[in-house]
């Protein structure tokens, strides 16, 4: 790989050749190609939690109602809590994932000084909260 | 207009400043983003116009800012330390 070529970014460097050791690359897995449909969970798949459905033997958050059930422990607004919202699910593991950035929702420049960032998106005040364990300090 | 006091024209320059290595760092990834470099040399052509507008009446901002004829002007401005004659705002 030429890594030194023109207009190389490292976005454009995710592709097959760095992944090819681990499967297929996530555009691969995710991408909206029709013929990707059969092994991307589509968001409505990931919702309705397969493990719920299969009953408490092979389900990891310990419930053995249907996902359907919203008395479902690990249910939250319509989603397994443990598994449904795992979109990453079936990516190779120990990798990390950043979605890629748009050119959107700027601040003007004197809020965006006093934020820290010219980006909306990128504005994340992280404040401590108190540990929610009791007796932990 | 009036001119800009010392404190004004520094803050517009950190401001500027602050901008560009944000839109920097957002071009590194996005070198071909349109509207960033249009952003880029806008602010870039601000910061400019509010360096030489700090150093023709302040003094340099930099050792490579340049100098009076008859003295090395750097010594002539506050030093990092002296707070009060820095701060902005």
């Amino acid at each position: 790989m030429n890594y030194n070529a023109e207009n190389r970014t490292p976005c454009d460097r995710i592709g097959e050749e760095l992944f090819s050791h681990v499967g297929p690359t996530p555009t691969q897995r995710y991408g909206n190609k029709q013929e990707n449909r059969a092994t991307a969970p589509t968001l409505s798949q990931a919702v309705a939690c397969p493990a719920c459905k299969v009953g408490a033997r092979q389900n990891g958050c310990g419930c053995n109602r249907g996902a359907g059930d919203a008395s479902c422990p690990g249910r939250m607004s319509g989603r397994c809590r443990v598994h449904g919202e795992d979109r990453l699910a079936g990516m190779p593991l120990a990798m990390a994932y950043v979605p890629m950035q748009e050119w959107r929702n700027l601040y003007d420049l004197e809020p965006g000084f006093e934020r820290g960032t010219l980006f909306k998106e990128l504005d994340f005040p992280f404040f401590p909260t108190a540990c929610p364990r009791r007796g932990c300090r | 207009m009036m001119p800009k006091d010392r404190n004004a024209l520094m803050h517009d320059i950190q401001v500027y400043g602050f901008a560009l290595v944000e839109v920097n760092l957002y071009l590194d990834t996005h070198p071909g983003d349109q509207a960033a470099i249009a952003c880029y040399n806008k602010y870039n052509r601000l910061l400019e116009e509010a360096y030489l507008a700090y150093e023709s009446q302040y003094g340099p901002l930099t050792i490579h800012g340049g100098t009076d004829n008859d003295c090395w002007s750097w010594v002539k401005g506050p030093w990092p330390w002296e707070y009060s004659a820095n701060t902005s705002r």
